[in-house]
């Protein structure tokens, strides 16, 4: 088997993993890229040549030069700071709701996957529900409802990603369950709480590690998306899709305001799009194999 | 003698020959100005239509189709003054009195004839509480209808109402439209029938509307195209494309920065009217903070009103008091306009009083506004900007336009930023928001003497006087700052090809003068 090399060393899944991981440059490259954009955002007020919100309106509209690495928007603020610093948003809104999405979505799987039943029926014709909706759609309803902020687009993004984690782990949860070493240690009398918490769940985990580099891309769209109809992120904070929003009405006299964020919209996606395909074959013991 | 009478018909008939070949020649330039007939436009704008009965609709978009379809008594010209159209002319024997001579052999698009009990039953409709015309208070001043004869009307107020003339020269205010029409359908939403230069001959709802030559209309020989298509193009972006290709000949835009580079096409024009549109900053009077005087004064005296006009519209704007540039004769001069109370950027000023007004350590507050304009949110973020030096925070909540206006209507907000249209009257402008009985005072404002000048304004027939009034109605509103108008501009930018002649845009958004439009070579 895969498990021995050829030395006969046994080795440990966390350690076949990043074997697998490292095999896959393209991956490496994808982590690379994410690495970049955690930094950018932690250390954004570092990095960035300006005050993010100073106008500076004599400078209005100029392009990419010395002064202004990537130009500068109708006010006069730096392009470059405000991309520096939406990074810190986008990754901010990113993060945080698909941990949120984690949190429900793992507590739903595994009550659902476990008890099964008509608990399981009614939970997961639920989640149909929510399904059959376009996304953006009900993103958009939401946040109407809601009102546009920060928090909640987290929560509203968190909320509509949940049920795509809940379904994973379920399913995950109905195969493991059935193993022998579950029966076994509900024979020596360990309590439900106990077998879902400390044996279910780390057998569940991979698919979700997975599942959350992707869905950390498309939050990352869905937040661009609704800031751009003015819906997320409210001005003057700068974020990438209200970036792009503000520099529709400049792309022929300015097209350096919506090129730059568009990239960096592009590099983020991407990045956590290679990671994830990356992730995804280090830890799925049955294409490793191949 | 006999020589002196020969020479002097040698003379004349050299004279009368050359005379005669000077008026016959042609002269190019003649030539090429002299209107065609025939042909079609395509127009763009960019929302539709919510109804087509003129008594019955409140919405611009609406008036913006059915402009062609109804004239009025009186009509505007391209100065914006008044001319006659339906009344051949009219007089006004005295202050409460009005006698219009309607004009004869003008014909309805449905046949009927246009007769003085015509113009009676459209001011009736327009009074009758049944009617429920959303602007029929305007004419509650109207005590009496009388029509001596057949061809004329004779008006009588209960008071002086000195903007009657302006207002009902409005196409959105007193349309005539045909009694036996409204006897036919009740309701001409869906029907409209005038005597105007163009017939609504198809209506598709926010799609297009298409219009065509009116062949009895009054005027004989106008118009002069055989009709036009009015599309609804939403997108911005959009209509600038279909004016650069040519598939659309008119096109009206509201970004100035689009207007600047639409400036650089080589076939098409930019028709601007005078600055009449207010971009205003409402704020909630009689709540806190804002019902605080010297708050207002603070946030007035922190903002720097030309930076904003050359940030937000690339400097085609201008100062604005509390009626605009464009409401002439009433408008102080520009000078002074920039020399009013509080409209000068003075930080020093500004903290005092924020001090006297009990905000020391500065305060913050939320304004909502809407995408819908492009200039709300670049207004609304250079304010923030501006107003952050003094210590003020404000918190930028957008929302979508229906709520945006349905929030202010019900009083329920802090502070808000969107624009006002032209009105006929000075008075449209500030009168009907901040008069503490007006029905458009969402605010909960009540100033006494403002009132008292608001009144005496109201039933003063006398011009100079009223506009006197208007002067110091101008400065006081300057220094009690129950709104920031931070400048006025043009109300959109009229894009027109160069194929299309005799085309005029007035300042109330009208495009009436697309019954002088002729289409070139």
């Amino acid at each position: 088997m895969d498990e021995k090399k050829e030395n006969g060393e046994i080795l440990s899944p966390s350690r076949l993993a990043w074997m697998g991981f490292k095999k896959h440059k393209l991956g490496i490259i994808g982590s690379i890229m994410v690495i970049i954009l955690i930094l950018v955002s932690l250390f954004s007020s570092v990095v960035a040549p300006y005050d993010p919100l100073a106008m500076n309106p004599k400078d209005s509209l100029r392009a990419p030069c010395a002064k202004y690495w990537l130009g500068t928007d109708r006010f006069g603020r730096d392009q470059l700071s405000r991309l520096l610093y939406g990074t810190r948003i986008s990754m901010e809104v990113s993060f945080g709701a698909i941990a949120i999405a984690i949190f429900l979505g793992v507590v739903i799987g595994l009550i659902s996957g476990y008890y099964g039943g008509i608990l399981d029926n009614i939970i997961m014709r639920l989640l149909d529900i929510l399904f059959a909706f376009p996304l953006l759609l009900l993103a958009l309803m939401l946040v109407a409802v809601l009102g546009p902020s920060l928090e909640n687009l987290l929560l509203t993004i968190g909320f509509l990603y949940h049920s795509r984690f809940a379904r994973i782990v379920r399913g995950s949860v109905l195969a493991v369950k059935e193993k022998e070493f579950i029966e076994a240690i509900r024979s020596v009398g360990a309590r439900d709480i106990t077998i879902i918490l400390f044996f279910i769940l780390p057998n569940v985990l991979s698919p979700v590690i997975v599942q959350a580099t992707f869905n950390l891309s498309t939050a990352i769209m869905v937040e661009a998306a609704l800031s751009f109809l003015g819906l997320g992120t409210q001005p003057p904070t700068p974020s990438w899709g209200l970036m792009i929003s503000e520099s529709r009405r400049f792309m022929e006299l300015a097209p350096w305001l919506a090129v730059f964020p568009g990239l960096a919209i592009i590099f983020a996606v991407l990045g956590f799009n290679l990671m994830g395909d990356a992730l995804r074959d280090a830890l799925d013991p049955r294409l490793s194999q191949r | 003698m006999k020589n002196y009478l020969k020479t002097c018909f040698v003379l004349f008939t050299i004279f009368a020959f050359l005379s005669c070949l000077l008026v016959m020649s042609p002269s190019p330039l003649q030539a090429a100005e002299k209107p065609q007939r025939g042909g079609r436009l395509k127009v763009a704008t960019d929302s539709t239509a919510v109804g087509l009965d003129p008594h019955l609709v409140l919405a611009f978009a609406s008036y913006t189709f059915f402009e062609h379809v109804y004239e009025t008594l009186v009509r505007y010209n391209e100065k914006m003054q008044l001319e006659p159209c339906l009344a051949s002319s009219w007089e006004q024997p005295d202050d409460l009195t009005y006698i219009f001579h309607i004009r004869k052999g003008v014909k309805f698009h449905d046949g009927s004839k246009l007769t003085a009990e015509v113009v009676k039953f459209n001011f009736e409709r327009l009074l009758d509480p049944k009617t429920k015309a959303p602007r029929g208070a305007y004419f509650k001043t109207i005590s009496k209808i009388e029509t001596p004869d057949k061809y004329t009307v004779k008006i009588t107020m209960s008071q002086p109402y000195p903007p009657f003339l302006n207002t009902i020269g409005t196409p959105w205010y007193v349309a005539i439209v045909s009694k036996a029409a409204v006897e036919k359908y009740g309701s001409l939403q869906a029907n409209p029938i005038g005597t105007g230069p163009f017939k609504l001959i198809k209506y598709e709802h926010g799609i297009k509307g298409i219009y065509e030559r009116f062949d009895d209309y009054w005027d004989k020989g106008k118009p002069y195209i055989d009709g036009f298509d009015f599309i609804v193009i939403k997108d911005e972006t959009s209509r600038v494309a279909a004016l650069r290709k040519g598939t659309v000949d008119i096109g009206w835009i509201k970004e100035a920065q689009l207007a600047d580079l639409l400036a650089k096409e080589k076939n098409l024009k930019t028709l601007m009217g005078p600055p009449v549109r207010q971009n205003r900053f409402w704020m909630k009077l009689d709540r806190p903070p804002f019902n605080n005087l010297k708050l207002r004064q603070a946030v007035a005296s922190a903002l720097d009103r030309q930076e904003i006009i050359d940030t937000v519209l690339m400097g085609r704007g201008t100062l604005s008091a509390c009626i605009p540039p464009g409401c002439v004769p009433y408008v102080l001069p520009q000078s002074e306009v920039a020399e009013l109370p509080f409209y000068k950027q003075d930080f020093a000023l500004s903290k005092k009083l924020l001090i006297e007004a009990g905000y020391a350590d500065g305060f913050e507050f939320t304004c909502i506004t809407s995408p819908h304009s492009p200039d709300y949110i670049p207004f609304a973020e250079i304010m923030q900007r501006q107003l952050l030096k003094v210590g003020i925070k404000m918190n930028i909540v957008q929302k979508d336009w229906g709520i945006t206006l349905k929030t202010w209507r019900a009083g329920d907000f802090i502070s808000m930023i969107f624009a006002g249209i032209w009105y006929p009257d000075p008075e449209g402008y500030c009168y009907n928001y901040f008069y503490s009985k007006a029905s458009g005072n969402y605010f909960g404002f009540k100033d006494e003497k403002l009132d008292r000048l608001f009144e005496a304004q109201h039933t003063e027939a006398n011009l100079e006087k009223r506009i006197k009034l208007w002067h110091e109605l101008q400065r006081y509103q300057a220094e009690i700052v129950p709104c920031i108008w931070p400048y006025a501009m043009t109300p959109r930018f009229e894009i027109v090809n160069e194929r299309v002649k005799g085309y005029k845009f007035l300042s109330n958004n009208s495009r009436s003068f697309l019954r002088e439009a002729w289409i070139g070579k």
